[in-house]
C-alpha cells in the first residue's frame, strides 16, 4: 500500500502534525494511504512543541502497533492509520532519530557554512554571500533556529540532503508514495525548508521522488506576538511583509511548476491577545488553522490535480469561535463525525473502565480490570489514557481558548450530550441535536450503542490476541452508531 | 455571503472548506495589508539563499502597485529597497567621478560554474576516496554520510547556490557581478532588478552621492524625485540596453513603464565605466558612467592652508574675498578641473570664502552653476572637506621655485628645460623628502613619468630632511617640457591622500628675431659674460645680467613690495619675506638660481664654482638637480644645505684630471647657457641666431682644449640649438682685450684706450696662468701662456696638496682678518675655510677675502710693504720674460702694455700706475737699450674681465686666428731650442744650468732696479727687508725650486707632449712662496760674510791681520766673522771642535784669559769649553788690527 510522507518543517510543521495525529486518532483515513510517515525538520532542537510532537507521534505509533499489529481485516477505527517512523522503514538502521530528519547544529551560521574555508577557496563567493546574508546572519547561532530568516534555513537545511535520513528516505520511497510538506511562510525554518525540499525532490536521482505527487501546506500568519523586547529578533509586524515576499516568490512560474497541490491558509486578523514573544519556547496554544492545515493532508490524499494546483480554505462564518456549523460544510462532514467520535471516546472509555464489572459486554468479552490495567491503557508515557489526558484534552481546550477559537464541543458537558455539540443548524434555529433527539441524550445512550455493536460478529471475531483491537473497534462502532443515529453532522443528512 | 476565507486575501470565497482556488496574483499580494516593517533586516522571508535578490523584485512589484493605484500599503522597508536599488544606479552613474576622487570602488565577477567547482573540489575528492573504501569493505548498501566528508560545508554552499541559481531567470546567467567599496561588497547584479544591495547597513558608508550630496543608501528617494539624468540613465539601462535581459512584465519594467512619461529626455554624456570588469549579464550590458564632472571631480578633499601669501604674479590663485591676510590656500582642485576649465579661469571662477574660523568655502563658477565645497578644521561632515593648517597644526612648511619661468608660445623647442625646486620642512620630523611628491600636469592630464614617451620627469632629493641633521628637505624635479600645473602630494597626515594644485602663470613670449651674441670668459677663479644685441658689434657690449623685469625664477611665495630703501634682491630673498620659513631662501641661494642676477648681489663676474651633492657619479651630475653654479659661494655662509654637499672649485684647469671636474664644468656651462638663453628670449632674440665666443688660454694642453671644444659645442647645440660649427667661436684669452682697448678712448672705469697700436703687449693675468699676446700694427703676431698667475702669490707653491694653508702672506694676515670677520655674517664661513682640515687652499681663502674686501679690508693688509717685494718680483718676472721673448723673436720694444685678468689686481697693491710704468720701462730699457721709452701701461678698471669679454665681442666674429703660439723657455737660442719635454729630460743638467744662468741674470737685473732712485724698494715701495740677504737667498734657492717645479710639471704631462710652459718661472714660483715665509733671522743667514781664522791673539788683546787666514788651519782656535757690507766689525768665537778645544785649554793661562771671560777656572784639563756669548772685534783704522771690544763669554763643563 502506498505511503504518505509528511514533512513537518519548523514550529508550524510540528503543530500541524500534532493536529494530524489527533485526526488520525479519531479514525480519519487519508484516502488510500495506509501509512503516514511523519518527518520533522527543525534545527531548533530544544523547542518544546517539537519534542511534544515527537512524543505524541511515538505514543500514537505504539498504540497503533498494539491495536492493529496483526489485523488487516479491520478497515476503520480509532488510531487505524499506521503512523511509522522513517527509521522503521529505512534499511540503514544507524539513523539517530526515528522522527527527526536532521542533526543538531549549535554553531553560528558563518561557521556552519565555513566562511573561513570559503574565503580561502573562493573569496568572491564570500563577497556574494555577503550580499545575500547580513553580518548578523553570519554570527547567529543555529541552535535557536533561523529566527525568521528562511534564506539562512535554505542553506542550512540543504545540508540534510545527503545526510543519513535523506538517504534513508530516498532509498525507501517507492512508486505510489506521496509527499506532503507542511511549513509556514512567515517564520524561518519552515519557509526555508519547503522550497528547498521541493527543489531537491524535483532534482532527485530517485525517479519516484522526482515524479512523485507532492503537496504542500503553506501556513501564513495566524497569530501575533507581543512586541519584541531587547531579547527577541522576531517582530510579528513583519509577518505579513514576509508573507508578501514569500507569496511573490511562490507564485513565480518556475516555482509553481514544482508542486502539484498547494494549500494556503492564514488567519491574520482574529487574534487580539498576542502570543508571548519567546522564541525559545514558542509555547503557544493549538489553533484551528493548524487543525485545518492537518485536514488539508486528507484532502490532498484524496485528490489528484494538475501541477500548480492551489487550494484555500473558507469557513462558513467569520466568528471568534468556530464550531462544526461554521467550519464549512465539507469539513463538517469529514471532520465533525470522527472528531466527535474521538471526543465521545474520551468520555466513553473512563465510563466503561469504571463500570466494566457491571457492564454485560465487558464481562462477556473479558474486558476486566486486568484488561484495563494493561500498560496499553496505563503506561505513563505511551498509554492510551495518556493520549487523552496529556494530549487530546489539552489540545481541545487550547483550540477552544485560542483566538480565533475552535469550539465544536461544550467542554463543560459531562454526561448529558444534549448540548455537547455547539453551533446551529442551518435549517433551524435549534441546537444541532434538537429535532433529532426526541428526548435528551446522554452517556448512557452511548453505552447502549456500544453494547449493541459489541455483539457484532466482526467484533466477536477478534480473538484474544487482538483484545485491544476488539475493544477499540467496539468503541469506534458504538460511537459511530451513536453519532449516526443520534447526531446530525452531515449538513444534508 | 457570510463565508470567510482563512487567507491573507478575501478573494472568491464562495465555497467552504478546502477547495480548489487560483494562484495569487500580484494584485492579490499587493492588497495584503501590512503593518509598517521597522527595517528591512527581517525581510529575508523568501526561502532561498537568493532571498535578498527576490526581495528587491518583490519590492518593485509592491511599490509599483502602490504607485499605480495611488495606495500606500507597500511599507517603508520596500520603498527603501527600491530606493537603494536606484542608488546603485546613481553610484554607477557617478562611478568615474568616484574613481577620480580616489575611492576604492571595484567590480568583481563571480562565475557560478568556476566558483562552485572550486568549492566542491575537496569534497568530491574525499567522497570518491570514501566510496572506494566502502566498496573495498563491501558495504555498498550503506550510504555515505555526506556531512562527514571533508569540505562538505563549502560544497554545501556551492551546491545550494547552484541549486537556486540554476532556476528561473538566474539560470540564464553564469555570472554575478559584485560591486565592492573598500573591498566590501555593497551590491550585486540581479536579472530581476538590475542590482540588489547587501543586507548590511549601507547608511554610513563613506561615499557621498555628488548629486544629492548625501551618502548613498542613507535615505529613501522615490524615482520620480531623482535627477532627470539619473532617471534617463536607469530607464536606458533596462529598456534600451537590457531589453533582452529584463523582459516585459518584470516588476522593474512595469515600474519604469509606469514612469516612462516622466523620464524626460535629458542628454547623457557617458563614457565606459572605469573598472576592469565592466560588462555584465553575459556581456550584454556594458556599464557606463557619467562623463560630466561635478563638485567631487573638481574639488580635493583637503584644503591646505599655508603660512604665506602666494605669488599672484607668477601663479594662478583663487579670488580670496579676504584681502588683508597673511596666509593663503593652495588650490584644492583635482586634475579634472583642468579638463573642463582653462588655467586662466582659476582667478575668475574659483573663489575662496573664509567664513568662521576653521571654515572655508571654496566655490567654482561653472556656467550658471556654482559648485562649492566647505572645508572644516574640525567636525567634518560627510560632504565637507578637511581644512589642513599646514604650519599651524602640523608644523609643516613648503615652498617651491620654478626655473626658468618662461614659456615660448610658438617654438616648443625652447620649452625643453625646466627645473622645480621643492623645499619642505616638518618640524616634527615625521616626514622627509620622500613623503612629499609633485606630479606634473600637461594638456589637462597628470603626466605619468613611467608611461610618458616624450615627457621625462626626473626627481632628485638633494638636502634630505633628517632629525638632528638638517632643517629642510630639498627635492628637484627636472622636466623636458613646459607643464601646465603641479599637483603637490602631501604626507599622510590625514586618512586620505592630500593633494593640492599649484598653477604657474607662465611668462610667455613668442620667439623673437633679434640676434643676441655672448662672450664668455670662463676663468679659473671667476666667470664673466658680456652680450650685445648689435649684430654688427659696433656698440659697447653689456655685462650680462637678469634684472627685475627678467626674473629667471618664480617662487611660490609672494615677494616683498619694493621700497626705495630696499634693493630688489631684498624683496625676494630677505628673511622677512618668509619669516617662518626663511630656510627656503638659503636653499634657493645655495642649490638653485637666485631671483636676480644683477648688481644688487649676484653680479658678474661670479665665482667659477659648482655646488653639488656628494657622491654623485660623474655621469649623473645634472644641472639644477644635484649640482649648480654656486652663485652664493663665499657670499653667504651655507648653514642649511651643507650636509653631504661640496663646492667644486678650480674647475678650469682640472678638465682633464678627473671626470668629476669635467662633469661639473658641464653643469656650470649648461646652467650658464640656460641663463643666457633666457636673456636671449626675453630680449626678443632667437637663440638659434646667437653667436657665442668663449675664451681659452694658450696654456691649455691640446687635450684640455679638445675637451672644452666638445663641452661648449654640445652644450651650445643642446641649449641654443644653433649651428655650433659656425656660431660658436673660441678666442684666445689674451687676444681679446686688445680689441677692447684699441676701440675705446676710455672706459667707464677710467682705463684709457691704446695710444699707439704699433707694438702692443697684452698680459692677461689669471689665477693660474698669465697669457701674453703681442700685437704688431694692431695685428696679433705671437702669443704665449705661462703658468705664472696671481695665485702664485697667495698659494702654496709646489705643495702637493691644494688645501695646504702655509702661504706666508696668508699666515701673516690670517688672524687679523679672522678677527675682523668675527662681527660679520662671514664669521662662520671664514672659520670653515681656515680650519686646517678644510679643503680650501690659501689662494682660495685670500680670494675669498679679496672678494669680500668691504668686510675683510684684506687689500689694505696686502698693501704691507713686506709683501710688496713678492708682487714686484712677480710683475718683474713677467715683464722681463716677455720682453726677452719679444727680443728673441725680433720684435721691437712694446709701446703699450695692457694688463687684464682678474689676477692683475695685485698690481694695484704695488703702487700707482706711474710706478708700474716705471717698472715696465726699467726692464724694457734693460733689454732693448737705454733710449727706450716707458711703455704706456693700461691697467684694467674694476671689472677687469670686461675687457676680455667686450674685446671678444668687438673682434669680428669670423676673424681667423693670425698669431703664432709660441713657448719661450727663457734661455734658448735660435739654434738650440726644445720642443718636447723628453728633449729637456735628455739634457736636463744642461737645461738647468742654462736656466739658472738666465735666472741669475734676471735677479741681478731685478736688484739693479733698486739702485735707481725712482725705483728704490725701500723708498718707493716701503720694502724694509735686507735686500742683500734676499738676493742671496733667492739665488741660493733657484736650482732647488727649478727642479721641484719641473718635476711637478712632468707629472702632469707626457714626455712626448709639446712644451706649453716656460721653465723660466719655475724657480720663482717656489721663491715667492718662500720669501714671504722667511723670518728675519732666517734671512740674516743669507747676508754675505767673510770669516777669518786665528791661532791666538797678539798679546795686547788684538789680532794682527797678517796672522789671520781665510782658511781654517789645523791649529786654528778662534774664528772672526765679518759682514761684507759692514767690514770694520766682526764677531769672534771659539771654533767648536775637539782639537781646537784641547789647544785652547792648553792656552788657558797664556791667551784665553785675554779673549775670553769666565767665572771659574776649570777643574781639570779634560773639561770642554762652552761658548755662552760670542765676542765682538773692531778694526783699528790705523793699525788694521782687530781689537777685542767684548770678550767671549765661556764656561767649562765636564
Amino acid at each position: 500500500m502506498a505511503r504518505l510522507f509528511v514533512f513537518g518543517i519548523g514550529g508550524t510543521g510540528s503543530r500541524v502534525i500534532k493536529s494530524l495525529t489527533m485526526l488520525l486518532a479519531s479514525g480519519m483515513k487519508p484516502s488510500n494511504f495506509d501509512t503516514i510517515i511523519p518527518i520533522l525538520i527543525d534545527p531548533h532542537k530544544d523547542l518544546k512543541e517539537l519534542n511534544e510532537c515527537k512524543k505524541l507521534i511515538r505514543l500514537y505509533s505504539k498504540l497503533n502497533e498494539r491495536v492493529y499489529q496483526d489485523t488487516t481485516n479491520v478497515p476503520d477505527g480509532f488510531f487505524r492509520t499506521k503512523m511509522t517512523t522513517l527509521k522503521s522503514v529505512a534499511t540503514d538502521k544507524t539513523l539517530k532519530d526515528d522522527i527527526e530528519f536532521d542533526e543538531r547544529h549549535n554553531e553560528p551560521f558563518g561557521d556552519f557554512i565555513n566562511k573561513t574555508g570559503i574565503r580561502q577557496k573562493s573569496p568572491s563567493t564570500l563577497d556574494l554571500l555577503s550580499l545575500l546574508y547580513s553580518d548578523k546572519n553570519f554570527s547567529q547561532p543555529l541552535s535557536v533556529g533561523f529566527k525568521g530568516n528562511p534564506h539562512m534555513g535554505s542553506m542550512v537545511l540543504n545540508s540534510i540532503i545527503g545526510g543519513p535520513a535523506y538517504n534513508a528516505f530516498k532509498s525507501t520511497f517507492a512508486s505510489g508514495d506521496r509527499i506532503f510538506i507542511v511549513s509556514s511562510v512567515f517564520g524561518g525554518t519552515g519557509a526555508a525548508g519547503f522550497p528547498l525540499l521541493l527543489q531537491n525532490f524535483r532534482q532527485s536521482d530517485n525517479a519516484h521522488i522526482r515524479d512523485s505527487y507532492i503537496g504542500a501546506l503553506s501556513v501564513m500568519p495566524y497569530f501575533k506576538l507581543s512586541e519584541p523586547g531587547a531579547t527577541s529578533d522576531i517582530d510579528s509586524n513583519d509577518f505579513m511583509t514576509k508573507t508578501k515576499s514569500a507569496l511573490t516568490y511562490y507564485t513565480r512560474p518556475d516555482f509553481t511548476s514544482l508542486y502539484d497541490s498547494m494549500y494556503y491558509i492564514a488567519d491574520p486578523d482574529k487574534q487580539t491577545d498576542p502570543y508571548t514573544n519567546d522564541e525559545h519556547k514558542q509555547n503557544n496554544k493549538a489553533h484551528i488553522v493548524e487543525l485545518l492545515g492537518a485536514f488539508s493532508i486528507f484532502h490532498f490524499a484524496a485528490n489528484k490535480a494538475q501541477r500548480g494546483n492551489v487550494n484555500e480554505y473558507c469557513i462558513g462564518e467569520n466568528n471568534d469561535k468556530i464550531n462544526f456549523s461554521t467550519i464549512g460544510n465539507t469539513t463538517k462532514e469529514a471532520l465533525g463525525h470522527n472528531l466527535t467520535a474521538l471526543h465521545l471516546l474520551s468520555k466513553l472509555h473512563p465510563e466503561v473502565k469504571e463500570k466494566a464489572s457491571s457492564l454485560t459486554f465487558c464481562k462477556s468479552n473479558d474486558f476486566n480490570s486486568s484488561f484495563f490495567n494493561d500498560t496499553f491503557f496505563t503506561d505513563g508515557e505511551n498509554g492510551f489514557e495518556k493520549f487523552f489526558e496529556n494530549y487530546y484534552k489539552p489540545w481541545l481546550a487550547e483550540l477552544n481558548q485560542n483566538q480565533r477559537g475552535f469550539s465544536p464541543f461544550d467542554l463543560t458537558v459531562q454526561k448529558s450530550f444534549n448540548s455537547l455539540l455547539k453551533g446551529k443548524s442551518n435549517s433551524s434555529d435549534k441546537h444541532l441535536l434538537d429535532g433529532i433527539f426526541r428526548r435528551p441524550s446522554d452517556l448512557s445512550d452511548l453505552l447502549t450503542q456500544v453494547s449493541l455493536v459489541a455483539t457484532k460478529k466482526e467484533i466477536k471475531q477478534l480473538n484474544e490476541s487482538q483484545k485491544f483491537c476488539q475493544y477499540l473497534s467496539m468503541c469506534f462502532q458504538g460511537t459511530e452508531s451513536f453519532i449516526n443515529s443520534k447526531l446530525k453532522v452531515k449538513e444534508n443528512a | 455571503m457570510p463565508n470567510y476565507k482563512l487567507s491573507v486575501s478575501q478573494r472568491n470565497h464562495d465555497t467552504t472548506g478546502w477547495h480548489n482556488s487560483t494562484q495569487f496574483q500580484l494584485d492579490d499580494i499587493n492588497n495584503i495589508r501590512v503593518l509598517n516593517a521597522r527595517n528591512d533586516k527581517s525581510l529575508n522571508a523568501i526561502p532561498s539563499p537568493l532571498a535578498r535578490i527576490h526581495l528587491f523584485e518583490a519590492a518593485f512589484s509592491l511599490v509599483y502597485q502602490d504607485e499605480l493605484h495611488g495606495t500606500n500599503v507597500s511599507g517603508d522597508a520596500y520603498k527603501k529597497l527600491v530606493s537603494d536599488c536606484f542608488d546603485v544606479f546613481e553610484l554607477l552613474f557617478n562611478w568615474n567621478n568616484h574613481i577620480r576622487e580616489g575611492k576604492d570602488l571595484k567590480i568583481v565577477s563571480w562565475n557560478r560554474e568556476n566558483e562552485t567547482a572550486i568549492l566542491k573540489k575537496e569534497f568530491i575528492e574525499d567522497r570518491e576516496k570514501k566510496e572506494t573504501e566502502l566498496r573495498r569493505n563491501q558495504t555498498e548498501n550503506q550510504s555515505l554520510n555526506l556531512t562527514q566528508i571533508k569540505g562538505f560545508k563549502e560544497h554545501l554552499v556551492g551546491e545550494t547556490l547552484n541549486l537556486f541559481l540554476q532556476t528561473g531567470a538566474f539560470s540564464l546567467f553564469n555570472e554575478v557581478h559584485i560591486i565592492l567599496l573598500n573591498n566590501k561588497p555593497i551590491a550585486g547584479t540581479s536579472p530581476l532588478t538590475g542590482f540588489f544591495t547587501t543586507p548590511n547597513d549601507l547608511g554610513n558608508i563613506n561615499l557621498i552621492n555628488p548629486i544629492g550630496k548625501k551618502s548613498y543608501f542613507s535615505r529613501h528617494l522615490p524615482f520620480a524625485q531623482r535627477d532627470g539624468k539619473v532617471k534617463k540613465f536607469i530607464y536606458d539601462f533596462f529598456v534600451t540596453h537590457g531589453i533582452n535581459i529584463f523582459p516585459d512584465g518584470l516588476p522593474i519594467r512595469n515600474y519604469l513603464e509606469h514612469h516612462a512619461n516622466n523620464i524626460g529626455n535629458a542628454t547623457l554624456q557617458l563614457e565606459p565605466i572605469n573598472s576592469t570588469e565592466n560588462s555584465i549579464f553575459n556581456q550584454i550590458i556594458s556599464l557606463q558612467s557619467n562623463s560630466e564632472r561635478g563638485v567631487f571631480d573638481y574639488f580635493e578633499n583637503h584644503l591646505v592652508k599655508i603660512n604665506y601669501r602666494l605669488n599672484e604674479d607668477c601663479f594662478y590663485t583663487a579670488t580670496n574675498l579676504k584681502k588683508d591676510r597673511k596666509h593663503d590656500y593652495l588650490l584644492p582642485l583635482t586634475p579634472n578641473f583642468f579638463a573642463d576649465f582653462e588655467l586662466s579661469d582659476i582667478s575668475s571662477k574659483v573663489t575662496i570664502n573664509e567664513k568662521d574660523s576653521g571654515v572655508v568655502e571654496v566655490s567654482i563658477r561653472k556656467g550658471t552653476q556654482t559648485l562649492s565645497k566647505t572645508y572644516r578644521a574640525i567636525s567634518v561632515n560627510e560632504q565637507d572637506g578637511f581644512l589642513i593648517d599646514l604650519a599651524g597644526t602640523h608644523s609643516m612648511k613648503l615652498d617651491l621655485g620654478i626655473f626658468p619661468f618662461l614659456k615660448i608660445n610658438d617654438d616648443n623647442d625652447f620649452n625643453d628645460f625646466y627645473r622645480v625646486m621643492f623645499v619642505s620642512q616638518d618640524n616634527n620630523y615625521q616626514f622627509s623628502n620622500v613623503d612629499f611628491k609633485l606630479n606634473f600636469g600637461k594638456d589637462r592630464n597628470i603626466i605619468d613619468p613611467n608611461a610618458a614617451v616624450n615627457y621625462t620627469i626626473g626627481r632628485e632629493e638633494r638636502t634630505i630632511l633628517e632629525k638632528d641633521k638638517t632643517l629642510v628637505g630639498s627635492t628637484y624635479y627636472s622636466l623636458n617640457f613646459c607643464f601646465d600645473f603641479i599637483q603637490v602630494q602631501l604626507p599622510q597626515i590625514s586618512e586620505t591622500e592630500i593633494n593640492c594644485m599649484v598653477v604657474p602663470k607662465w611668462v610667455t613670449k613668442n620667439l623673437g628675431n633679434n640676434q643676441v651674441d655672448f662672450a664668455i670668459d670662463f676663468g679659473t677663479t671667476t666667470t664673466f659674460v658680456a652680450y650685445t644685441d648689435d649684430p654688427n658689434h659696433q656698440t659697447l657690449p653689456k655685462k650680462f645680467e637678469l634684472g627685475d623685469r627678467q626674473v629667471p625664477v618664480a617662487l611660490l611665495n609672494k615677494s616683498r613690495e619694493k621700497k626705495p630703501e630696499l634693493r630688489w634682491i631684498d624683496c625676494f630673498e630677505h628673511s622677512s619675506v618668509l619669516p617662518d620659513f626663511f630656510e627656503f631662501f638659503e636653499v634657493q641661494k645655495q642649490e638653485f638660481v637666485p631671483s636676480l642676477l644683477n648688481a644688487d648681489k649676484y653680479t658678474l663676474p661670479f665665482r667659477t664654482v659648482v655646488y653639488e651633492k656628494n657622491s654623485i657619479p660623474s655621469n649623473q651630475k645634472k644641472a639644477l638637480s644635484n649640482s649648480n653654479i654656486a652663485f652664493a659661494y663665499q657670499k653667504d655662509y651655507d648653514n642649511v644645505t651643507y650636509l653631504n654637499q661640496d663646492y667644486i672649485t678650480n674647475l678650469k684647469w682640472n678638465v682633464r684630471t678627473d671626470a668629476k671636474y669635467k662633469a661639473s664644468i658641464e653643469v656650470f656651462i649648461e646652467e650658464l647657457f640656460h641663463l643666457l638663453r633666457i636673456k636671449t628670449l626675453l630680449s626678443d632674440g632667437n637663440p638659434r641666431r646667437s653667436n657665442i665666443s668663449w675664451f681659452s688660454p694658450l696654456s691649455f694642453t691640446p687635450g684640455a682644449q679638445f675637451t672644452y671644444n666638445q663641452i661648449w659645442g654640445s652644450k651650445y647645440s643642446q641649449v641654443f640649438k644653433g649651428n655650433a660649427e659656425n656660431q660658436l667661436k673660441n678666442i684666445t684669452e689674451s687676444e681679446a682685450p686688445f680689441y677692447y682697448y684699441s676701440r675705446i678712448m676710455a672706459d667707464a672705469g677710467g682705463a684709457a684706450g691704446i695710444e699707439d697700436t704699433s707694438s702692443v703687449m697684452t698680459l692677461d693675468i689669471g689665477g693660474g696662468t698669465t697669457d701674453l699676446m703681442y700685437f704688431r700694427e694692431a695685428t696679433p703676431v705671437i702669443g704665449t701662456s705661462v703658468h705664472f698667475g696671481a695665485n702664485v702669490l697667495w698659494g702654496d707653491a709646489y705643495s702637493e696638496f691644494s688645501s695646504e694653508k702655509f702661504n706666508g702672506i696668508y699666515l701673516a694676515i690670517k688672524n687679523i682678518i679672522t678677527d675682523r670677520l668675527k662681527s660679520t655674517e662671514l664669521k662662520a664661513l671664514n672659520e670653515k675655510f681656515i680650519k686646517p682640515e678644510s679643503h680650501f687652499g690659501s689662494d682660495e681663502i685670500i680670494n675669498f677675502w679679496i672678494w669680500n674686501n668691504d668686510k675683510t679690508g684684506v687689500v689694505n693688509e696686502l698693501n704691507n710693504g713686506d709683501f710688496k717685494f713678492s708682487y714686484i718680483l712677480h710683475l718683474s718676472a713677467l715683464i722681463y720674460h716677455s720682453c726677452k721673448m719679444l727680443k728673441f723673436y725680433n720684435h721691437p720694444a712694446p709701446k703699450c702694455i695692457v694688463f687684464t685678468g682678474n689676477g692683475s689686481k695685485y698690481l694695484d697693491l704695488i703702487q700707482t700706475k706711474d710706478y708700474i710704468e716705471k717698472i715696465c720701462g726699467f726692464f724694457v730699457r734693460e733689454l732693448f737699450g737705454k733710449d727706450t721709452k716707458n711703455p704706456q701701461v693700461i691697467l684694467p678698471s674694476a671689472n677687469r674681465k670686461e675687457a676680455t669679454c667686450f674685446g671678444g665681442l668687438y673682434q669680428p666674429f669670423n676673424a681667423k686666428r693670425q698669431f703664432s703660439a709660441v713657448n719661450y723657455l727663457g734661455f734658448e737660442t735660435p739654434t738650440d731650442n726644445f720642443k718636447k719635454y723628453s728633449e729637456i729630460d735628455l739634457r736636463k743638467e744642461q737645461v738647468y744650468d742654462s736656466l739658472e744662468n738666465s735666472f741669475t741674470e734676471f735677479i741681478n737685473c731685478f736688484f739693479k732696479m733698486n739702485d735707481s732712485n725712482d725705483l728704490s724698494f725701500r723708498r718707493n715701495f716701503g720694502i724694509e727687508s735686507n735686500l742683500t740677504a734676499l738676493k742671496s737667498f733667492i739665488l741660493s734657492k733657484s736650482r732647488e725650486n727649478l727642479s721641484t717645479g719641473y718635476d711637478k710639471r712632468r707629472k702632469l704631462v707626457d714626455g712626448g707632449d709639446e712644451i706649453t710652459d716656460s721653465l723660466f718661472f719655475y724657480p720663482i714660483v717656489g721663491l715667492v712662496y718662500q720669501v714671504n715665509k722667511l723670518t728675519r733671522e732666517q734671512l740674516n743667514g743669507f747676508i754675505p760674510r767673510t770669516t777669518y781664522f786665528a791661532l791666538s791673539p797678539d798679546g795686547d788683546d788684538s789680532f794682527d791681520v797678517s796672522r789671520l787666514s781665510t782658511d781654517q788651519k789645523g791649529d786654528s782656535i778662534f774664528s772672526i766673522s765679518v759682514d761684507n757690507s759692514n767690514p770694520d766689525f766682526g764677531e769672534i768665537t771659539l771654533i767648536e771642535d775637539v782639537s781646537a778645544n784641547k789647544r785652547a785649554m792648553a792656552g788657558i793661562n797664556s791667551f784665553l784669559k785675554t779673549v775670553c771671560e769666565f767665572d771659574e777656572f776649570p777643574d781639570d784639563v779634560n773639561q770642554s769649553i762652552e761658548v755662552l756669548n760670542t765676542g765682538k772685534v773692531e778694526k783699528d783704522k790705523e793699525t788694521g788690527k782687530w781689537l777685542i771690544k767684548q770678550k767671549i763669554k765661556i764656561q767649562f763643563v765636564s
